[in-house]
C-alpha cells in the first residue's frame, strides 16, 4: 500500500492527460492520451490524501449514474466498480479508458487537462475518487518513457485554491452499491453553483439526485407552505411577484439558496430556508416551469397590451376577486380584479407595445 | 441467516416510514392523472424478505450475497391504472420525477404462453424524501399494472408464486388461461377506450 490516513488505504493511482477530443475517433483519441499509474509520494502524497479522505463539504452535489436501457447498466459505473474491485492490472486499463472517456467528452472549449484516478480500500468498502486538474496549475504533470510524473506547484498555485472537479463513489461489492456518487465542480461560477455538463453528463453520464422536476416540487413545495402560512397581503404580493420573476429563470439551473437571497422579500428568506432541509439548499437543480405553475398555483394572463394579470390560482375562480368578459369582436377582454394595493413599484425600462 | 432476520427486522420500522413518504409522493405527482385506481406502497415483510434471501440459482450459488443491500424490492409501490395504453403515461412520469435504473416490462417472452404482466421500475430514493431518517437503502421498486394484470397477479401470489411444492400440469394450464383471459380484457378495453375517445374527438 502506498499511504494511508484514517481507514483508507490507498491502493492504487494513475494521471493522464488529456486532450480535447469530442468528435474525434476512437484511435485518435487513444493515441493523444499520455499517461500511467504513479507513485503517491512526497508532496504529490500530502496533496492527495486529504482530498481523497475528505468526503462532502457544501459545495458538493449528489449525483446517480444513469441507465439509458432500463436495464441497470451504466458504462462509466461499471469501470468504476471494476476500478474499485478489480486487479491492478484491471485497474490500470480501467484507469486508461476512463482518461479516453473524459477525452472523448471534452470538446475544444477546454484545454488539455490533467485527470487522475486514486483507488482506496477500507475494511468493507472501497472507494474511487476521480479529478481533473487544468493542466500547470497546481500541478504539473510530465509524461516521460518511464511514465507520468505529478508535482505540486509550490508558491504559485497552493492546495488552497482546488481549482479542479471531482467525483467520488464509495461502496461494497454489493451489485447495486456505487449507483450514487458525489460531485464538485470547483471550476464553476461559485455564486451561482453549476454541475457541469462536461463532467457529470457527458463524461460521467450522470445526473444530480435532485433532478429538474424533483427540485423544482421541492421549491415549490416550501414557497406553497410559505404562502400559506403568511396570509397576510404584503407578503401574498411578495410572494407571487417572487413566482412570477423565477419564470424569467426557466430551464436555468438554481439553488433553493439563490432563490431565497435573490428572489424573496428579506422577511421571508428565513421561512424559505428554513422550510427545505439543509443539505438540500445549494443543490443545483433546473428549473421546470410547468411544475413551479403547476404546483404553486400561481396564474398569470398576458395581454397584447403589455398589461400582466397574476395571482393566486384558486382566486382566478372567485368572483370575489376576479372576473372576465368579452369586450369586442376583436377577441379583447375586459378584466375586473378587486383588492387593495399593497405595493406599487415603477421601472426605468419604457416599453411600447403593438 | 439468524443475523440477517436480526438486521432486517431492526431495519423494517425504518422501511415502513420510507414506504410512506414515497407512497404520499407519488400521489402527489399523479393527482392530476386520470384513469388511476390505486396507488399503495409497503415494506417487504420480514418473512417475504428472508425467504427472497434464500433463493439460490441452479448451480446453488445464493442469488444475493448481500441481500441488504442487493434486494431493491424492501420498499415496493404499486400503482394500478384502468388500461393497457394508461401505463406508459403513468411510467413517463415516474420516469421524469425519479431517477430510476430499471425500466422493465415483465410479461412472457414466448407468444404462445400467459402469465404475470407488469411495468417494474427500479428507483433511487430522492434525497428529499429521507430527511430525518436512514433505512440504508438506496432504491425502490415501483410495478404499474392494469386493473385486470392486478386481480390476475393477486389471485396467483399465494397459490403458484409462493407454494414449495410444484404444481401440476392441469393446475398450471388454468393459471395461464386465467392469465389469457386477463390480457384479453385488457385488450378489448383498451379498444373500446380507443374508439371512444376517436369518436368524441
Amino acid at each position: 500500500m502506498q499511504g494511508s490516513i484514517f481507514e483508507w488505504d490507498v491502493a492504487f493511482c494513475a494521471g493522464f492527460l488529456v486532450p480535447p477530443c469530442k468528435g474525434f475517433s476512437i484511435d485518435v483519441a487513444l493515441a493523444s492520451i499520455r499517461g500511467s499509474s504513479i507513485r503517491l509520494e512526497d508532496s504529490v502524497l500530502e496533496y492527495f490524501l486529504p482530498l481523497f479522505q475528505r468526503s462532502n463539504d457544501n459545495s458538493s452535489v449528489e449525483v446517480n449514474f444513469t441507465s439509458p436501457d432500463g436495464e441497470q447498466s451504466n458504462p462509466i459505473r461499471t469501470l468504476v466498480r471494476d476500478a474499485a474491485f478489480g486487479s491492478n492490472e484491471r485497474k490500470e486499463e480501467v484507469a486508461k479508458e476512463l482518461a479516453l472517456q473524459l477525452a472523448l467528452a471534452t470538446d475544444e472549449r477546454s484545454d488539455e487537462g490533467l485527470f487522475v484516478i486514486v483507488v482506496g480500500q477500507s475494511p468493507e468498502e472501497s472507494r474511487v475518487a476521480l479529478y481533473k486538474f487544468p493542466a500547470d496549475q497546481s500541478l504539473q504533470a510530465v509524461f516521460q518513457n518511464e511514465g507520468l510524473s505529478i508535482n505540486v506547484v509550490q508558491g504559485a498555485f497552493s492546495r488552497k485554491t482546488e481549482y479542479f472537479k471531482s467525483a467520488i463513489f464509495q461502496g461494497t461489492r454489493a451489485n447495486t452499491s456505487f449507483w450514487i456518487g458525489v460531485v464538485e465542480d470547483k471550476q464553476a461560477n461559485q455564486r451561482v453553483y453549476e454541475v457541469s455538463d462536461l463532467w457529470v453528463l457527458r463524461f460521467l453520464q450522470a445526473i444530480p439526485s435532485l433532478n429538474r422536476e424533483r427540485g423544482t416540487r421541492v421549491l415549490a413545495k416550501a414557497l406553497r407552505t410559505i404562502l400559506n402560512d403568511h396570509q397576510h397581503s404584503e407578503f401574498q404580493a411578495g410572494l407571487v411577484a417572487a413566482v412570477i420573476t423565477l419564470r424569467s429563470q426557466i430551464d436555468r439551473r438554481i439553488t433553493i439558496q439563490d432563490v431565497a437571497e435573490n428572489y424573496l422579500p428579506k422577511e421571508l428568506r428565513h421561512a424559505l430556508l428554513g422550510s427545505v432541509e439543509e443539505k438540500l439548499l445549494g443543490v443545483p437543480f433546473v428549473l421546470s416551469g410547468t411544475t413551479l405553475e403547476r404546483h404553486l398555483g400561481v396564474k398569470t394572463l398576458t395581454l397584447d397590451n403589455g398589461f400582466l394579470v397574476s395571482g393566486p390560482l384558486d382566486q382566478f375562480s372567485d368572483s370575489n376577486f376576479f372576473s372576465e368578459r368579452d369586450f369586442g369582436v376583436d377577441g379583447s377582454i375586459e378584466i375586473m380584479v378587486r383588492g387593495r394595493i399593497v405595493r406599487e413599484s415603477l421601472s426605468g425600462l419604457r416599453l411600447r407595445v403593438g | 441467516m439468524d443475523e440477517l432476520r436480526r438486521e432486517y427486522t431492526q431495519r423494517f420500522p425504518l422501511l415502513e416510514k420510507i414506504a410512506t413518504r414515497i407512497e404520499s409522493d407519488l400521489k402527489c405527482i399523479l393527482e392530476d392523472e386520470p384513469r388511476i385506481d390505486s396507488i399503495t406502497a409497503r415494506a417487504k415483510s420480514v418473512e417475504s424478505f428472508i425467504n427472497k434471501a434464500q433463493r439460490i440459482y441452479e448451480d446453488d450459488r445464493p442469488k444475493y450475497e448481500f441481500p441488504l443491500q442487493d434486494i431493491q424490492d424492501q420498499v415496493g409501490v404499486r400503482v394500478v391504472v384502468y388500461y393497457r395504453s394508461d401505463v406508459p403515461r403513468v411510467t413517463d412520469l415516474i420516469l421524469q420525477n425519479y431517477n430510476t435504473v430499471e425500466n422493465q416490462t415483465h410479461e412472457e417472452p414466448d407468444p404462445w404462453r400467459f402469465g404475470y404482466q407488469a411495468q417494474h421500475c427500479v428507483c433511487l430514493i430522492p434525497p428529499d424524501l429521507f430527511r430525518d431518517i436512514n433505512p440504508e437503502i438506496n432504491f425502490f421498486e415501483i410495478q404499474i399494472s392494469t386493473l385486470f394484470q392486478h386481480a390476475w397477479a393477486e389471485a396467483n401470489h399465494d397459490l403458484a408464486y409462493k407454494v414449495y411444492t410444484k404444481l401440476d400440469d392441469e393446475i398450471s394450464r388454468k393459471i395461464a388461461w386465467a392469465a389469457a383471459q386477463a390480457w384479453g380484457a385488457d385488450v378489448i378495453f383498451d379498444e373500446i377506450k380507443t374508439a371512444h375517445t376517436n369518436e368524441q374527438q
